[in-house]
């Protein structure tokens, strides 16, 4: 089954060329478009897309607002970033708000396809640049609530950028019980995303940077 | 009565006669010699008066002592004459001579520790040989005190003191080549020409010295009015020293900055660059507190006057320098040592109190001026940021946006060439319009880049470009109504232009219009810009921080002397009418 995407960005002319590169593959399918973070998660809601490819700057409601939200209400729901601004505060506060990653808008065209599958298989993937920076800014709360050896297990697969069959199989469980490992180890640690807990993972030394 | 005694008394009454005839004589005479002598004492004294007069109008110092030395010869013939001044109690500085022989005015001439001349300026009593070749110890003395001037032919002489206030100032020396031609009558009378000389003199130094005070005033306003207008802090600094040298006359004058730890001369441009000394001087950067004068000076924060630098172990020597002295007074803001300015003498002792406190307060001014520069910069600079971002922000929305699309595109078309080329029409048709966009955006920014351009190619054709760019971007149709250039101000013009821009960008981020439409319309006495939309509208009543732009539209149609109207009903459009009267031109 394909991926179902939405396309959240508030220049139509970037709407109309991914969903006119995305649909080359047909492994992915654009289900729907919105020109604001608030439109976003109106059609978030009607149409349950599996990821998210989020602009950050645009009016009515920016990017980072509605990462938050859609987190908070659909947490199955992977959203990437995906903006021509590299600077520091929107990265961090668009992982801080729950992005499982984020792109620029140079990137490569096929890395864009490659990221979108990684982010619906729950793969954690950072740049070692934007790690490293991340690891500063983005923190669980003081004192976490201890994970069981399980739960420590998955974190660290899930850190080293392993997708949830991979862990599955790994581990030798059903892809459904990674899942449930993983919102367990979010709730566990005072987080919204997997991009959180692997920066949390790398900050423990449960795996090297 | 006895004819005997008659006649004796006869006799007797004529011999009474004759003496009282005698003495009635002699009288007259006396009488005689008295008028003559009470007239020649008048008109010495009316001439002393007359003369006396002459001199003490006299403000001007170097044509006074020549007057005093003329006018004197009125009063007592002389061959030989001159006028000197007491400088710092132990010599003569000669400032005006008559008749050949005389050492010429500039010379200065040492007081012996026990010459006469010393102590006739300390007592304060005139002093004259009548006879310069006698064999006294008084004439002696006196040619041996005159042994180095040619007095040859003088046959008497006399000194005079200056006094003022009780004290010597100065002398006046006579030579008349007639012996005893100089007695104590010429030499009283040369006395209380003196006297009055010497008021005359110490007036005009003070009056001297009162009009160096006015035009250090003068300067330091000048430079003040001068400098605190310029706002380029190199060309302040430069302005400032050449001001400073120019109007004192200084040697060289040289202004540093404190950039870390050393001072940095910023006044190359100040004076003539083939003076090399002055461009090795500006080559040196001194280390605060540690090296030279002007180091010295920014490390402590203290003026300082050094009045012969071979004598002082802090100046730094250059190739051929000609400083003997100099002076540095620091510049400073709150307190703290910004920079120094550095003059220097070819003249040991160049350097007084009176040019300490002028150039202090240049300083003082010269900080005021810095303080205004840099603050000038800096808002430059900020504007410059502020303008930039502003720039990096519509470079963001729109070229990169366009740029990213036809990524997209081209990626699409390429994959599609291999899969079914005839899919690949689509993306190139994106592409194309993208491309036609993107460049239709950057003719806009460059626009702005170069507002001129609103002068060279008109109002007209910057709509032409906004209306397009914005339609190409947000797939907008925009219609434009503009009729000829109309003929106003490049103020007004930028002034619309930037208001059409602001409610253009309006619309495409917030109106969700699909039709707007932008007219520019000249009138008899006004010109009117009107901006319209079918978009979503707002309600005009409430201020939201969406329409701060709003706000600035209504500064810039102020500014440009006109009104602006915002009408806009929820879901109904909006319409924006921008009035410039052009009757008061």
């Amino acid at each position: 089954m394909a991926i179902r995407i939405l396309l959240v960005d508030d220049h139509s002319v970037v709407r109309q060329g991914l969903r006119m590169f995305l649909s080359l593959d047909p492994e992915l399918e654009v289900v729907g478009e919105a020109s604001n973070g608030a439109e976003g998660i109106e059609q978030a809601r009607k149409l349950k897309p599996d990821v998210v490819l989020m602009d950050l700057l645009m009016p009515v409601m920016d990017g980072i607002t509605a990462i938050g939200q859609l987190r908070k209400e659909f947490p199955e729901m992977e959203i990437i970033a995906l903006t021509s601004v590299l600077e520091d505060d929107k990265v961090i506060g668009a992982v801080r708000a729950g992005a499982i990653g984020y792109l620029l808008k140079d990137t490569q065209a096929d890395e864009l396809r490659r990221a979108i599958k990684a982010a619906a298989n729950g793969q954690v993937q950072l740049s070692p640049q934007a790690a490293a920076r991340l690891v500063r800014e983005i923190k669980a709360p003081d004192s976490p609530e201890k994970l069981t050896e399980r739960e420590t297990d998955v974190l660290r697969l899930l850190a080293l950028g392993r997708s949830n069959k991979e862990i599955a199989s790994e581990l030798v469980i059903g892809e459904k019980t990674v899942k449930t490992h993983v919102s367990n180890i979010l709730m566990k640690l005072g987080l919204t995303s997997r991009t959180q807990a692997a920066l949390h993972a790398v900050r423990i030394g449960l795996v090297s940077q | 009565m006895l004819p005997m005694e008659f006649s004796r008394l006869q006799e007797e009454l004529q011999k009474r006669n004759a003496e009282l005839a005698e003495v009635n004589d002699a009288l007259r005479e006396s009488e005689q010699r008295l008028e003559q002598r009470v007239g020649e004492r008048t008109r010495e004294i009316s001439t002393l008066l007359r003369v006396s007069h002459n001199i003490t109008t006299t403000l001007e110092l170097e044509p006074l002592l020549g007057l005093i030395l003329d006018q004197l010869r009125e009063v007592v013939e002389y061959h030989l004459a001159s006028v000197s001044i007491l400088e710092n109690e132990d010599e003569l500085l000669i400032l005006a001579v008559r008749g050949e022989g005389m050492p010429p005015p500039g010379t200065r001439l040492p007081l012996g520790e026990h010459s006469d001349a010393r102590n006739m300026l300390i007592e304060r009593k005139p002093v004259f040989v009548p006879d310069l070749n006698a064999d006294t110890p008084k004439a002696r003395q006196m040619r041996s005190d005159l042994e180095l001037q040619k007095l040859y032919g003088m046959g008497t002489w006399m000194n005079v003191p200056l006094v003022v206030r009780e004290k010597s100032v100065g002398l006046l020396a006579l030579a008349h080549q007639q012996v005893n031609y100089y007695d104590a009558s010429r030499v009283d009378l040369t006395m209380a020409f003196a006297n009055q000389a010497a008021v005359a003199i110490e007036n005009a130094r003070l009056f001297a010295a009162e009009q160096r005070r006015a035009e250090q005033f003068r300067v330091i306003h000048e430079v003040g009015k001068r400098i605190t207008s310029i706002l380029s802090l190199d060309q302040l600094l430069v302005e400032t020293a050449r001001t400073i040298r120019e109007s004192f006359n200084y040697h060289h004058v040289h202004i540093g900055m404190v950039e870390g730890e050393r001072v940095v001369f910023k006044t190359r441009n100040a004076a003539n660059p083939e003076d090399e000394v002055f461009q090795c001087c500006e080559d040196v950067t001194p280390i605060v507190g540690r090296e030279g004068i002007s180091g010295w000076v920014a490390g402590t924060g203290e003026s300082l006057i050094v009045p012969d630098v071979m004598k002082d172990v802090r100046f730094i020597p250059s190739k051929n320098d000609q400083t003997r002295s100099e002076t540095a007074i620091p510049i400073k803001i709150k307190g703290q040592v910004i920079g120094v300015i550095d003059v220097e003498s070819d003249q040991v002792d160049g350097f007084d109190e009176s040019d300490l406190v002028v150039l202090q307060s240049l300083a003082d001014q010269v900080a005021v001026a810095i303080e205004n520069a840099r603050l000038y910069e800096q808002a430059r600079y900020f504007a410059a940021l502020e303008e930039r971002q502003k720039l990096a922000r519509e470079l963001h929305d729109s070229v990169s946006q366009a740029l990213y699309g036809i990524v997209l595109g081209a990626r699409t078309a390429r994959t599609l060439l291999d899969r079914d080329p005839a899919q690949a029409a689509q993306p190139l048709d994106y592409i194309l319009s993208l491309s036609e966009a993107g460049l239709a955006e950057m003719r806009a920014l460059i626009f702005e880049l170069r507002p001129e351009s609103l002068q060279t190619e008109g109002l007209v054709a910057a709509l032409g470009k906004l209306v397009n760019a914005l339609g190409a971007r947000h797939q907008l149709e925009v219609r434009l109504e503009a009729g000829d250039e109309p003929d106003v101000s490049i103020e007004v013009k930028e002034s619309l232009y930037r208001i059409a821009q602001e409610a253009m960008n309006n619309i495409a981020k917030h109106a969700q219009a699909q039709h707007a439409s932008l007219q520019l319309k000249v009138g008899n006495d006004e010109l009117t810009l009107e901006i319209s939309d079918d978009g979503v509208g707002f309600d005009t009543s409430q201020q939201f921080p969406g329409h701060l732009g709003m706000h600035t539209m209504r500064e810039r149609a102020e500014k440009a002397g006109g009104t602006i109207a915002i009408e806009s009903v929820p879901d109904a459009g909006t319409r924006i009418q921008v009035t410039i009267p052009t009757m008061a031109r």
